[in-house]
């Protein structure tokens, strides 16, 4: 199945790293991928394009425990939002609010990042 | 105030008891501040050894292990104890000392990448780079840690780091966010619980991690659901229930894999679809509406899709559902199976006969007994034969499967509960693989028992040849074994040493009531087999079964 995904992280030392072992370790090819750091904010936004045996669902229950991860959203071959919303709120939050230093993200002491 | 000043004062205030350690150059001014901490250090011989040990520790305590070593190998060596706790969800700190910053990335003396190493195996990490964050890191690891579905972090320090000076502690603990259930899924689990007819709960870890066997003892008294266990959920309800039917999947009882062959709704409640306990997963329960309960979304789906998923704490889920229903037809069929598979404890000859001799020993020990088991054969039998009353009381490493194990996790077990009889049961291949902690038992005089099972071979290995390559045996011969009972006592640990069933009583007296550490070496049968056992690739109905051996004496 191709796949096409959106992920909103912190840009953390590892960030990048994190996410492709991850897409490799769980039988996710990559063909396309493309991240933006916005370094005032400290997020990086990556665009990746793959295929798989497996359903997109659990690439993306996977990145959703790493901390860094914001949002992950699978954009194709329909496009759905998956829930995550505690972090989506999160996320807005730290877009719509001025850059003040090295802001470190939330520990979801109720998540289960593994 | 300098950063390693700033690690122990993090740990002190995350109440931290014991940390288990191995220094080295990078991890120096960490070492020299530990002896002004106000808990102790305990000096291991490996960093495997530490890593387990802290596994060990946080297991038998519910609490945060934590070990420390030096940059390069003291940092490899830890790895091994790292991916033990990860894939066993454990939580577990661990500190690295790295080179000082301008050099890394040079290949200097001692350097390695330990961060990109440990990737896989951590539930998060961290490189420190300034003095300044170095107490909200501990703190935020240890949230980490023990937070949600729990695991192992990395914080890999360089010294340069540790021994910058800083001003004062910064931290700003986060409010854990509420838990919320889902009240439509449990709505649906309800009717699925109310409509089955033959409903079965097979019983995770994740029960014993969380904290819920008191609500999940209450539900299974109040429902009256037959229980299977995996084998990290043994003692999250008492092996001698009436309910319990024993451990499903490869080495599991007959009774609980005929009853998640026949069941029609099997609750999964902190589990996760292993293949150890599935067998072939396409013909696992394939009568069963599943209805799984985990606090990690990722384990949901991932092997097999259930009805309905309760994602979330399992205590909240577990009161919702508490109802009484009593499927006595059902209830029936499943204590004939019991009883109709008992385990049979007869063995020919005069030699001691591993499950026999367990079975016993289980019998006599007090209540509060905690058994850490190595990997092999040795520890399918525990699992099989030792009755737990409690999930913190059987320490075995079930993800990875780490031969050498039992004994610095027995270590860790016996320091965080020192009241507690605490029984290694290991093997002889596996007890070679960290033996050298035998020092570490010594030095701190830790009143460790150890139960040996002496086959000569590497026997789960001997057995899968036997079974499945044409009793073509390789590399699986320990023959030219050392003498165990004099290995010990040359560590200052004393020994006995049996080979035959008159002398089991005598022997698992010394075990119980030795003072001190001792080790009893128990000579078996190198042919003896573990039964049953599910062939790879089979569906767990399809057991085999074979002779119980026992050499003659």
């Amino acid at each position: 199945m191709l796949f096409q995904a959106e992920i909103l992280a912190h840009q953390e030392e590892g960030t990048l790293e994190r996410i492709l072992r991850i897409c490799r370790h769980r039988k996710f090819a990559i063909f396309k991928f493309s991240a933006a750091v916005d370094r005032e904010r400290a997020l990086v936004r990556i665009q990746l394009e793959g295929e798989s045996e497996r359903p997109f669902i659990l690439l993306a229950r996977q990145l959703e425990k790493l901390l860094e991860v914001v949002e992950v959203a699978a954009a194709a071959p329909r496009c759905e939002l998956l829930p995550k919303a505690k972090a989506r709120v999160k996320a807005e939050a730290i877009e719509t609010r001025p850059y003040v230093g090295q802001v470190r993200r939330t520990v979801y002491a109720s998540s289960s990042q593994g | 105030m300098i950063g390693a000043d700033a690690i122990v004062r993090a740990l002190e205030d995350e109440g931290a008891e014991i940390v288990f350690g191995y220094p080295g150059g990078a991890i120096m001014p960490l070492f020299d501040r530990l002896l002004d901490a106000r808990f102790q250090s305990i000096l291991v011989r490996h960093e495997q050894g530490g890593a387990l040990a802290a596994d060990g520790y946080a297991r038998a305590t519910g609490k945060v292990g934590i070990c420390i070593a030096t940059s390069g190998p003291g940092a490899t060596n830890l790895l091994t104890g790292i991916a033990n706790a990860y894939l066993d969800s454990v939580p577990i700190v661990c500190i690295t000392g790295q080179v000082a910053s301008p050099f890394m990335g040079t290949d200097a003396f001692q350097e390695v990448d330990i961060f990109g190493m440990s990737l896989g195996v951590v539930k998060h990490s961290y490189v420190v780079q300034r003095a300044s964050e170095i107490y909200g890191i501990v703190r935020e690891a240890f949230q980490i840690a023990r937070s949600g579905r729990p695991g192992p972090v990395l914080i890999d320090l360089p010294k340069d780091v540790a021994l910058q000076e800083i001003k004062g502690l910064i931290y700003e603990a986060e409010i854990p966010a509420s838990i919320e259930i889902c009240e439509p899924s449990l709505d649906k689990a309800e009717i699925l619980l109310r409509d089955a007819k033959r409903p079965l709960i097979y019983a995770g870890g994740g029960i014993g991690i969380s904290g819920s066997v008191r609500a999940f003892r209450h539900f299974v008294n109040t429902t009256h659901i037959p229980v299977v266990a995996t084998l990290k959920g043994l003692g999250a309800i008492e092996t001698e229930h009436p309910l319990f039917l024993g451990m499903l999947g490869m080495h599991g009882s007959k009774a609980a894999n005929h009853a998640v062959e026949h069941c029609d709704l099997l609750l999964v409640i902190g589990a996760r679809f292993d293949d150890r306990a599935t067998g072939k997963l396409m013909e696992f329960a394939p009568k069963a509406a599943v209805i799984h309960m985990d606090i990690d979304p990722a384990e949901i789906g991932k092997l097999r899709c259930p009805e309905v998923a309760l994602c979330g704490p399992l205590e909240p889920h577990l009161k919702a559902l508490t109802m009484p229903l009593d499927r006595i037809d059902w209830l029936e069929r499943c204590f004939s199976w019991k009883n109709e598979f008992r385990w049979d404890y007869e063995a020919p000859g005069e030699g001691v006969y591993a499950p026999r001799f367990l079975q016993l020993c289980s019998r006599l020990v007090p209540r509060r007994t905690i058994v850490t088991a190595d990997v092999g054969q040795h520890q399918m039998w525990v699992a099989q034969h030792f009755a737990f009353h409690n999930p913190l009381d059987h320490l075995s490493s079930g993800g990875l499967g780490t031969m050498g194990f039992g004994l610095p996790a027995a270590i860790g077990a016996q320091l965080g509960v020192p009241d507690a009889l605490v029984i290694c049961v290991s093997g002889d291949g596996s007890i070679m693989m960290n033996i050298q902690e035998l020092a570490t038992i010594n030095r701190y005089r830790l009143p460790v028992k150890i139960l040996l099972f002496d086959n000569q071979r590497l026997g789960m290995v001997r057995q899968w040849q036997e079974l499945f390559f044409n009793q073509r045996y390789s590399a699986v011969d320990l023959s030219d074994n050392p003498d165990f009972a004099a290995v010990a006592r040359s560590f200052g640990i004393d020994a006995m040493t049996i080979d035959s069933r008159h002398e089991e009583l005598e022997g698992i007296d010394y075990l119980i009531n030795h003072a001190g550490p001792c080790l009893l070496h128990v000579r078996i049968d190198p042919m003896a087999n573990v039964w049953p056992l599910v062939p790879p690739g089979s569906s767990n109905i399809n057991m085999m079964e074979g002779a119980n051996h026992a050499v003659p004496s």
